[in-house]
């Protein structure tokens, strides 16, 4: 945790240091924010609940996010014998991960800033009990997505093109189903499950066990996935392959 | 004692077609002993040290470092050992100090300010240590990776390259500063291309070529075998300077007894060898016409 938050500290010193990057680091949220226009213009336009939007936006951004962010990095690190020497063997996978989300905690800092401007965009109604138990679920997701994530970037030469299509295509496609409502979809696809318990009032128990169920198999996958992938990165045919 | 041990180390990357870089390596390091890895581009030196350092897994055979085997346990390993590949991976837009706070904290090692102060003076970087690394040069990146590997507490330092882009008097402050830590008992292991350097620092040489180590031995020994040892002198005989060679010691006695007998007076008289680069050269050379 320590060298989390020490990585983190030396990120945003190093980013504020280097005016350049100024702009750069608002890029992200930017990115977010043209996406949820866009959506909010169309339903607006189609005469839609606008603010029906904000919770498949939080779960499409941070998904996404814990998906690309260690499938792009990792992708690029890995693939480097020098960084992958000393970030790997120095404190394994743990100490790459506490690197991993240190380094790129200025951004997640900035695309919580895109969704508290979204929130005052549509100020969508919030069930406190509900919120809780869907934000625990969410994050729990959002480390399967980061394993897996980190899995196919340190496995695939073509991870850091695929996390784009992921999230440029699987994300709006997973965000427009949310928006129909199937539910039979929560198991399977957790997010689903989670703008569904978001959005709604009232007892949502044997929902909300499902999801779970569901988001504790990405979990339990993306550990398997992460441990082959390292395996299989230190028998040479990861990315850093000759 | 024995410090790193590789047995029967065996490496094969499943590309296609299978590249071969190691075809079974026998090595023993002992403590305090610093070790050059000689070789041709593309001959297994980076791949041995991958092995050792615990980033691939070998084959068949193990190396073990301080009884640890590296395949098993990197992160343990990772605590004797310190390794600087040839391209530093640094913070770049953080400065050198929040550099080595990184990676005193990465290794978790308490940040030595006194001695590193020092290696900063002595590497010219004092001045610029607030700088970010975007700044830098090629050499002085170098010089502050080399920095932190030469203030570690680590027992064991591996350097890939370590005197890529740095200047001669850099490079001669490098070598005093590792004969330094060889006093400390540190080993030492060095993948380079620089012969100079080897030859001043390095106690052995494993000179490796196509996945194997073809020899295995003391730098004197190295020279002596490859290097066409020969006497030089260098007299003055009847007013005139004369220069001659011997590659037999019986001759160059002979030789000797004579000149004094005839009151030469001797102005140098030396034992010599080829230079490590050209003897390395002139094997490879044999090497790929066989």
């Amino acid at each position: 945790m320590n060298l989390f938050f020490l990585v983190a500290y030396l990120q945003i010193k190093g980013i504020l240091r280097a005016a350049r990057y100024g702009i750069q680091i608002l890029l992200l949220p930017m990115l977010m924010i043209s996406i949820f226009l866009t959506a909010y213009l169309a339903v607006r336009t189609l005469g839609g609940k606008v603010s029906a939007l904000f919770f498949p936006f939080v779960v499409f951004i941070l998904s996404a996010t814990a998906i690309n962010i260690p499938m792009q990095v990792g992708n690029q690190l890995l693939s480097d014998s020098s960084s992958a020497n000393l970030l790997i063997t120095s404190r394994g996978i743990c100490g790459l991960l506490a690197y991993f989300i240190g380094s790129q905690a200025p951004y997640l800092l900035t695309t919580l800033i895109s969704i508290i401007i979204s929130y005052f965009f549509v100020l969508p109604k919030i069930y406190f009990l509900n919120s809780i138990i869907g934000s625990f679920i969410l994050m729990i997701w959002c480390i399967a997505m980061i394993l897996i994530g980190l899995a196919m970037g340190m496995r695939f030469v073509f991870a850091f093109h695929l996390a784009q299509i992921i999230f440029l295509g699987f994300y709006p496609f997973l965000l427009m189903l949310s928006l129909t409502g199937k539910l039979e979809y929560a198991f399977v696809l957790p997010p689903v499950g989670v703008i569904t318990i978001f959005q709604n009032e009232g007892s949502l128990l044997p929902f909300s066990l499902v999801t779970s169920a569901g988001t504790t198999l990405y979990i339990l996958a993306g550990i398997i996935f992460l441990k082959w992938a390292y395996q299989e990165y230190r028998i040479g045919k990861g990315v850093n392959r000759i | 004692m024995i410090v790193i041990e590789a047995f029967n180390v065996k490496k094969t990357y499943p590309s296609k077609p299978p590249v071969a870089a190691l075809k079974g390596c026998f090595l023993e390091i002992s403590e305090g002993e610093s070790i050059a890895l000689l070789g041709p581009n593309g001959a297994g030196k980076t791949t041995f040290l991958r092995i050792l350092t615990g980033i691939l897994l070998p084959d068949e055979g193990a190396i073990t470092v301080c009884g640890k085997t590296s395949a098993k346990s990197p992160s343990e390993v990772s605590r004797f050992l310190r390794f600087l590949p040839e391209a530093p991976f640094l913070l770049r837009n953080n400065s050198l100090w929040e550099n080595a706070l990184f990676w005193f904290s990465y290794w978790d090692e308490i940040l030595p300010k006194n001695n590193l102060t020092e290696i900063f003076e002595r590497f010219g970087l004092n001045d610029r240590a607030g700088e970010p690394l975007s700044r830098y040069s090629r050499g002085m990146l170098q010089k502050a990776a080399l920095s932190f590997m030469l203030a570690t507490q680590a027992p064991i330092i591996v350097l890939d390259e370590p005197t890529l882009g740095l200047d001669v008097i850099t490079v001669k402050e490098v070598s005093d500063m590792i004969k330094e830590l060889k006093k400390k008992n540190k080993t030492i292991i060095i993948a380079s291309h620089d012969m100079p350097f080897v030859e001043d620092i390095a106690d052995r040489v494993a000179l490796i070529n196509n996945g194997e180590i073809l020899e295995l031995t003391g730098i004197s020994d190295f020279k002596e075998k490859y290097g066409n040892p020969r006497y030089l002198l260098i007299y003055r005989l009847g007013g005139i300077l004369r220069t001659e060679t011997f590659y037999n010691h019986e001759e160059c006695n002979i030789k000797l007894k004579s000149i004094i007998a005839n009151d030469a007076e001797i102005i140098e008289f030396r034992r010599e060898c080829d230079s490590l680069e050209h003897i390395l050269r002139q094997l490879l050379i044999k090497k790929s016409e066989v």
